[in-house]
């Protein structure tokens, strides 16, 4: 019990060092409402998917320490409910991408914004579940 | 608590350390952007080189996090 009590709190502790950081500034990235007169630049799609990648690298610290049985069992439910949102992203982001690098901005937009809803939906579902990134 | 059950949870916790450890490596490269980015301001220009390394770190961490969880150990 006592051991279960200090893994966990050694992975929050891990997981809060990853994870702080990043947590204003994915907030500010969600925040942010584009439109025409705010277009999605290059360069905020750029800090978008470093804050994006930050909040990867803790998760996949998460899943680490779920695998290796560091955490709770139910971790494994966890990484399923946010896996339903986290792979929305990709072809999501590869729209966003796309749109963007042809210099498309009504389309650009749009995609960044559908994409904002999945990052949104998943912030939900991770803070449900009182993982650390959950706040972000 | 026993000995070995200390030692357990020693290793353990140099375990996390260590994943700690790979995560901060990993993360060093966006740090770096951020901080240019935060220097810089919002409206500086980015290389192609800087978007490229970026988009494809966080394609393989997605990618990784996406990956199907291997079935769980049992009997330990």
């Amino acid at each position: 019990m006592m051991r279960r009590f200090l893994a966990i709190a050694l992975v929050s502790l891990a997981l809060a060092g990853c994870a702080g950081g990043i947590q204003k500034a994915l907030n500010v990235v969600n925040a942010v409402t584009v439109g025409i007169d705010n277009p999605v630049t290059p360069e905020r799609l750029h800090y978008a998917e470093n804050v994006l990648t930050g909040v990867f690298i803790a998760l996949n610290t998460y899943k680490q320490s779920c695998i290796r049985g560091l955490i709770p069992r139910s971790c494994r439910q966890v990484i399923q409910q946010m896996q339903i949102y986290t792979r929305k992203m990709p072809p999501a982001l590869n729209a966003v991408r796309r749109f963007v690098d042809r210099g498309d901005k009504v389309n650009a937009i749009q995609s960044y914004n559908l994409l904002m809803e999945i990052v949104a939906a998943f912030k939900t579902v991770a803070a449900a579940n009182n993982v650390p990134v959950g706040a972000i | 608590m026993n000995t070995s059950e200390i030692f357990a949870l020693i290793q353990q916790a140099a375990e996390i350390a260590n994943m700690a450890i790979e995560a901060g490596k990993s993360a060093k490269p966006i740090i770096d952007n951020m901080i240019a980015l935060a220097k810089n301001g919002a409206d500086n220009t980015v290389t192609p080189e800087q978007i490229a390394a970026t988009r494809a770190l966080l394609d393989q961490e997605m990618a990784k996090f996406n990956e199907e969880l291997p079935p769980e150990e049992t009997g330990t």
